[in-house]
């Protein structure tokens, strides 16, 4: 019920059972599994602790990221080793094959060429509460003792608080977080306070920090909500970034394959023009 | 403190904001780019246009309406608020016609579609219109008219100006082009339109959609050869530019 001064205020009637609702939109903690293919397990195999070698590990977060990641680094000479499954409600739609860049998954690729460079490309909407559950069954199938990890993710700019009003910063812009195990500066500013980051993203770099890993976080700020190209191109500066410069292999269809992804990420949008 | 008060336009913030107008600001950068430009003797309009899915009509996608046989408007926001918007403002024109009978000068529309963005800002359980328009036009006398107005209600008239998303490196790039040599020609103000739109809109003639209406005439689209050739002459002349300033060194 709306008042004259504009507050909501709760309306009980005694016809409606309210405690009975309240079931249904509890968000239910389901824990995420993961699942390797056969060759994933073959090289796990190898080495007596079952885990398999790492030296570069890109996490891309989100469709800006996880498009991005799509277009400038697994375009080529990469295979599918796994999955990570979890976190689809009823209202989420994929296609059966599960091969649609819009599709709601999480794939672990790894370079062909060099088998101790993996990216993992989520896609998935990972609840907070399951952040835990995710990083604590991928973590442990590998070796990051001598890892470089690159985590990029993205984040509304109705969220960011600095300095500046948002439309000064010309978004989208990056920022950066790291673990205290990485030593050079990273290509765009740190994150600065009182700004947070939460959720998958966070779970993976705490978890970095407390096992001593190298690990970059790359933040993009967009102040769009969906898909746009802009927002992926925010993240280029990260291929000259160590480790990532070292993995790629130029794209000339990079800017075809871009506008393809926007193109299946805006059918739905037809609410702003 | 914000969330006190978003929910409520009639309220105001203890630091002075209405906080849904601003967030209807925000509803128009989610809206695609689109560009006027006022010359002396015509005026143009430019939009961003979208990919529209392989099964869905074209035409049902417009950012570009025509209010009167003289007036146009070219609109980044909600869709659905632009239609409603656009239907009163038609219906006024017509109104204007036959009580006044003379067609609606630019100010006047203008004024009329701000002052009814503005209603919305004030009463009780309306939001506001989540859109920005580019109202171009010429005055019977004959006098080009580039009008924008934004959620709040506000109207202004310009030269030249962008709205939707990425208005503000294009509303620079403007100020740094826009020179009354350009204004004088009807071929370079819809080059500056153009050039304006492809500094932030991935280049191709099939990307953009312009309109120009000169004194008397009505609005013309600009069909898409026209368009490549207008990026031709572009694309060349950014050449010719390069290769002096290479011989300059």
């Amino acid at each position: 019920m709306a008042t004259f001064f504009g507050e909501i205020l709760p309306v009980r009637s005694r016809a409606v059972d309210d405690d009975e609702e309240d079931e249904d939109y509890e968000s239910q903690a389901c824990p995420m599994t993961v699942r390797w293919s056969p060759a994933a397990k073959a090289s796990m195999s190898e080495r007596k602790d079952q885990k398999m070698e790492c030296l570069v590990f890109v996490m891309a977060i989100g469709p800006a990221a996880t498009g991005f990641s799509q277009t400038y680094i697994t375009h080529t000479n990469y295979e599918i080793l796994g999955a990570v499954f979890g976190g689809m409600n009823d209202g989420d739609i994929n296609s059966i094959q599960q091969t649609s860049p819009a599709d709601k998954c999480c794939y672990i690729y790894r370079n062909k060429e060099d088998p101790t460079v993996f990216v993992c490309q989520c896609n998935l909407t990972v609840l907070p509460e399951n952040s835990f559950s995710f990083v604590s069954q991928l973590f442990p199938c590998f070796d990051f003792d001598h890892a470089t990890i690159s985590i990029l993710c993205t984040a509304s700019t109705s969220e960011y608080k600095g300095e500046k009003p948002i439309s000064d910063m010309n978004p989208p812009f990056l920022r950066a977080l790291k673990t205290t195990k990485v030593i050079a500066t990273p290509t765009c500013p740190y994150l600065e306070q009182p700004n947070m980051i939460s959720g998958l993203p966070a779970q993976v770099m705490a978890e970095c920090q407390m096992h001593n890993i190298k690990a970059t976080m790359y933040i993009c700020f967009a102040d769009t909500i969906f898909l746009d190209s802009l927002t992926m191109r925010a993240f280029i500066p990260v291929l000259q970034t160590t480790p990532i410069k070292d993995i790629i292999q130029k794209n000339p269809k990079c800017n075809e394959m871009m506008r393809t992804l926007v193109d299946l990420h805006s059918q739905h949008n037809t609410l702003y023009l | 403190m914000s969330d006190r008060y978003d929910r409520a336009i009639t309220v105001f913030s203890p630091d002075g904001h209405l906080f849904q107008v601003e967030y209807a600001q925000e509803a128009v950068k989610k809206g695609s780019t689109a560009v006027g430009v006022r010359g002396k003797n015509i005026v143009v309009l430019g939009v961003e246009k979208k990919a529209v899915a392989k099964l869905q009509e074209d035409r049902t996608v417009r950012k570009i309406a025509l209010l009167d046989d003289h007036v146009a408007l070219a609109f980044a926001g909600l869709t659905a608020d632009a239609r409603i918007l656009i239907n009163r403002a038609r219906v006024e024109c017509q109104s204007h016609k036959l009580t006044v009978e003379d067609p609606v000068t630019l100010e006047y529309i203008t004024r009329y579609i701000a002052q009814l963005k503005q209603k919305y800002t004030q009463s009780n359980g309306r939001r506001p219109f989540g859109l920005s328009s580019l109202i171009i036009g010429f005055d019977y006398d004959g006098t080009p008219h580039l009008y924008q107005t934004d959620p709040s209600g506000t109207y202004h008239e310009w030269k030249a100006n962008a709205i939707g998303r990425s208005a503000k490196p294009v509303r620079e790039f403007l100020e740094k082009n826009y020179t009354e040599e350009v204004a004088v020609n009807d071929d370079e103000c819809i080059k500056l339109a153009l050039k304006a739109l492809l500094e932030v809109v991935q280049s191709g003639a099939k990307n953009v959609e312009l309109a120009v209406m000169t004194d008397k005439q009505p609005l013309r689209m600009l069909e898409l050869k026209k368009v490549e050739e207008y990026i031709e002459q572009i694309e060349k002349e950014k050449e010719e530019e390069a290769e002096k300033k290479k011989q300059k060194k």
